[in-house]
C-alpha cells in the first residue's frame, strides 16, 4: 500500500481539484484522505453517504471554579496569551478561544481554583463514496494545531486501506509549508507538488520542495495552467528538474474548467481532462 | 534487557509492529530475561502537539533500552537519542516476535 | 486603520488586491504601510519590490537549563505541549513546540529554567512606491508561523495598515485579523470559495473585526449571489476576469501598472473599505 500526498504550497493551483479527479480515473482500490482541515473541500467533490460525525479533542482549556476565586486577578496578569480578562462584575473570565491550555494560571493561582476540561476542536467521518472511502473531517474556526487532527485522519486513512485491501491512499494536504504541512507529509511514498507558472508558485515551489528534501521523501510535479506563461513554465520546469522531482502532467489553462468546478461538474468531465489526468496517474504509479 | 515495541493490532508476542512511534496507540514492553510482557497505553497520541517527544518521555520512565516502530519522526528521534534508547525500525506487517529474534541475531540493525 | 484583506480559500487574489490598494491610496499621498503575513509563504514582495532597508532575525522565547538540575521531570509533568522532556540530569527541549508560556519555569524547584530568544525567520523592512513595506520569511522546517506573523503585524503602524493575510481560517489567519478595524474578504464564484468563505467570515465574527466582501473573477463562476449573502456579511465590490490581469500577475507585474480598468476597480474597492468603515 502506497501513501501519495498532494501539496501546493501556494493556494489556488488546483491541487484539490485534481486530487478528487485523480481519486476519480484511478481504478485500482484506495482510500482518499482529506488532511486539508483548515478549509476541508474534498467533500464537495466527491459525494457519498457520511457515516455519523465523531468529534475530535485537541487540547484542553482552563476553567474557573468561582467558588474557590477570590478575584485576585493573579491569573490575568499572568496569562501569557492574554486570555483572562476580567470582566464588569470584576471576575477573571476566560476566553476559550484565545486560551492554550498552557496551565500558567494553575500554577500562579492561590486558591486551586483552575481545573482543565478537554477541548473540541472539530469533527471527523468516513464517507462512503463510489471511488474509495473518504475520510475527512472539519477544524472549528480559529482552531490551531491541525496537526493532531491531520495525523488522525491520515491514520483512519490507514485503517481503511487496511479494511479494504487499497493499494493506495491518496492525500490531499494544506497549503502552505507549517505544521500541518509535516503531519501531511511525514511517511508517505511521494509527494506531489502541484504548482502553476508565476513568480509567486516558483517562489512557494521552491521552499515545497526544499521541505520535501529535508523529509526525504520523493517528489513530483503537476504543472497546472501550463501555458499561461510560457516562460515561467519554462523557469518552474528547470527547478524540477534540479531539485529531482519528475514532471507527471502539464495540464493547459482552460476556462471551462473554473466553470465546470463551480457548478460542481468533475473536472474530469471537462474535455481532455480525462486523458491527462489518465495519463498523470499511470506516471504517478511508476514513481512509487 | 528491555525492548519496547510500537503496536498497533494484535497480542502479546503476536502483535504488529506499528510504522509510527509517537502516534503508536501503545507500547509492548518485552523483558528479554524471561519473554514477559507489559502493555503501555501511548497517551501521548491522544495529546495535541509532541506525540513523539511524550511517547519518549514515557518509555524512557520505564527503564527501556531499545525501541522498535516503523519509522522515527525527527523529534521523536532527537529525544530518544538524548535518553539514549536504541532504535530499530521494522517494517510494519513483522510480528514482536519475528523482530525479536532479528534483534537478537543481530541481523536487524540500530539506526 | 488597520484593514485585513483575508479570505478562506488560497488563490482568490488577497496578495494582489492587498498590494494594488498600497498602490492605490499611496499614490493619493496618504502614508500606507503594506504588511505581507503570510509569513509561510509571502509574494507581496514580488510585486512591489521593495528596496529592503532593515532585515532583523525575529525571535520567540524558549526555556534553556541555565542551573542545577536533577531530572525531577516537574517541567515536563508542567508542560501542555510536550515540548520538554527529562533526561537524567538535563533537559530536553523542542523548540518547534514551545508555545513560549513559562510554564516550565515557573515549575522547576531549583529556579534553573530561564527563557532565551530563538530565532525562527526574518522580519523585513523596506519602501516600495512610497510605501512602507514589512514582511516575514519564515525558515524553512519551523513548525509555527504564529509568532512571526505576531511580529509583522505588531511593526506595523501608520495612517492606512494593510494587512495582507494568510488563507484559511485557522491559527495564522486569526493572528494575522486579529486586533483589524475591518477585514476584506476576497472570494471567488466557485464552491469552494463561498464554503470557505463562510468559513472566514465566522472567524471574523469571532474576533470582533466587522468583514465585507469582494467577489473575484466574478464573471467565471456560477451564480453565487445568494450564497455570499447567507454568510451575513455586504458584497461591497466585484472584479470580473481579465487574463491580462493573470498574465500580468503571472509575470510579477502590478495589474494596477498595466491593465486598463484595474485602476478603477481597486479605487472602487478602496472607496468602500473607507466607507465601510465609518458606518461600523
Amino acid at each position: 500500500m502506497k501513501q501519495i500526498v498532494m501539496l501546493s504550497g501556494k493556494g489556488g493551483t488546483g491541487k484539490t481539484s485534481i486530487t478528487a479527479s485523480l481519486a476519480r480515473v484511478a481504478t485500482e482500490p484506495k482510500v482518499i484522505v482529506d488532511a486539508d482541515v483548515d478549509a476541508a473541500n474534498m467533500a464537495i467533490l466527491l459525494p457519498g453517504d457520511d457515516e455519523q460525525w465523531r468529534p475530535f479533542f485537541a487540547g484542553t482549556r482552563a476553567v474557573i471554579d468561582y467558588e474557590a476565586c477570590i478575584n485576585c486577578m493573579t491569573c490575568v496578569w499572568e496569562c501569557p496569551f492574554k486570555a483572562i480578562r476580567e470582566s464588569k462584575d470584576f471576575r477573571p473570565v476566560v476566553d476559550e478561544f484565545d486560551c492554550e491550555g498552557c496551565g500558567v494560571c494553575s500554577q500562579v493561582c492561590p486558591t486551586n481554583a483552575f481545573s482543565f476540561k478537554p477541548h473540541q476542536a472539530g469533527t471527523w467521518t468516513v464517507r462512503d463514496t463510489k471511488w474509495g472511502p473518504l475520510v475527512h473531517a472539519a477544524l472549528n474556526v480559529g482552531e490551531d494545531n491541525s496537526g493532531k487532527l491531520v495525523a488522525q485522519v491520515r491514520q483512519e486513512g490507514r485503517a481503511q486501506a487496511a479494511k479494504t485491501g487499497a493499494d493506495y491512499v491518496l492525500i490531499d494536504g494544506p497549503p502552505g509549508i507549517g505544521c500541518p504541512v509535516h503531519a501531511a507529509l511525514g511517511g508517505t511514498d511521494l509527494v506531489i507538488a502541484v504548482t502553476e507558472p508565476g513568480v509567486s508558485a516558483q517562489h512557494d515551489l521552491n521552499r515545497l520542495l526544499d521541505l520535501a528534501g529535508w523529509f526525504k521523501i520523493p517528489a513530483a510535479i503537476i504543472l497546472n495552467k501550463a501555458d499561461l506563461d510560457p516562460k515561467a513554465a519554462q523557469n518552474l520546469l528547470k527547478t524540477a528538474e534540479e531539485k529531482g522531482a519528475k514532471v507527471v502532467a502539464k495540464i493547459p489553462f482552460m476556462p471551462e474548467v473554473p466553470m465546470a468546478l463551480s457548478k460542481g461538474i468533475p473536472l474530469i468531465e471537462v474535455p481532455g481532462m480525462q486523458e491527462i489526468l489518465g495519463n498523470c496517474w499511470q506516471e504517478i504509479k511508476e514513481l512509487v | 534487557m528491555k525492548v519496547a515495541f510500537a503496536i498497533e493490532a494484535g497480542d502479546g508476542l503476536n502483535a504488529q509492529v506499528c510504522p509510527n512511534f509517537g502516534r503508536a496507540p501503545r507500547f509492548l514492553i518485552v523483558d528479554s530475561k524471561d519473554n514477559s510482557t507489559e502493555v503501555l497505553e501511548n497517551k501521548a497520541a491522544q495529546e495535541a502537539h509532541g506525540a513523539g517527544t511524550g511517547a519518549a518521555a514515557m518509555i524512557s520512565k520505564h527503564g527501556v533500552q531499545a525501541i522498535v516502530a516503523g519509522r522515527f519522526g525527527p523529534k521523536a528521534f532527537d529525544a530518544l537519542s538524548a535518553a539514549e534508547i536504541a532504535m530499530y525500525e521494522a517494517p510494519a506487517d513483522q510480528t514482536v516476535k519475528t523482530v525479536l529474534v532479528q534483534i537478537q541475531a543481530g541481523t536487524l540493525k540500530k539506526l | 486603520m488597520r484593514i485585513a484583506i483575508a479570505s478562506g480559500k488560497g488563490g482568490t487574489g488577497k496578495t494582489l488586491i492587498a498590494t494594488s490598494l498600497a498602490v492605490h491610496w499611496a499614490k493619493q499621498g496618504k502614508a500606507v504601510t503594506y504588511v505581507d503575513a503570510d509569513v509561510e509563504e509571502p509574494n507581496g514582495h514580488l510585486f512591489l519590490r521593495p528596496t529592503f532597508e532593515k532585515t532583523t532575525r525575529h525571535t520567540v522565547p524558549v526555556p534553556r537549563l541555565a542551573g542545577f538540575c536533577d531530572g525531577c521531570a516537574k517541567c515536563q509533568d508542567a508542560c501542555a505541549f510536550n515540548a520538554i522532556i527529562a533526561l537524567k540530569e538535563r533537559v530536553q527541549v523542542f523548540d518547534e513546540l514551545c508555545h513560549s508560556c513559562g510554564a516550565c519555569v515557573k515549575a522547576c524547584p531549583h529556579n534553573s529554567l530561564k527563557l532565551q530568544p530563538r530565532e525562527l525567520g526574518d522580519l523585513r523592512h523596506g519602501m516600495a512606491r512610497n510605501i512602507n513595506f514589512i514582511d516575514g520569511l519564515l525558515d524553512v522546517g519551523e513548525a509555527r508561523a504564529t509568532p512571526l506573523i505576531e511580529g509583522v503585524v505588531e511593526a506595523a503602524d501608520g495612517e492606512l495598515v494593510i494587512i495582507d493575510s494568510p488563507p484559511g481560517a485557522s491559527c495564522p489567519a486569526v493572528t494575522a485579523i486579529r486586533g483589524a478595524d475591518i477585514a476584506v474578504l476576497i472570494t471567488e464564484p466557485t464552491l469552494f470559495g463561498v464554503h470557505d468563505l463562510d468559513l472566514a467570515v465566522q472567524v471574523c465574527q469571532k474576533l470582533n473585526v466587522p468583514p465585507i466582501i469582494v467577489l473575484n473573477r466574478a464573471n467565471l463562476g456560477g451564480d453565487m449571489m445568494d450564497a455570499i449573502k447567507a454568510t451575513g456579511a455586504p458584497l461591497v465590490a466585484q472584479i470580473d476576469f481579465d487574463p491580462q490581469i493573470s498574465v500580468a500577475t503571472a509575470r510579477g507585474e502590478l495589474a494596477i501598472d498595466v491593465v486598463p480598468g484595474f485602476a478603477d476597480a481597486i479605487a472602487n474597492i478602496a472607496k468602500a473599505i473607507v466607507v465601510s468603515e465609518v458606518v461600523s
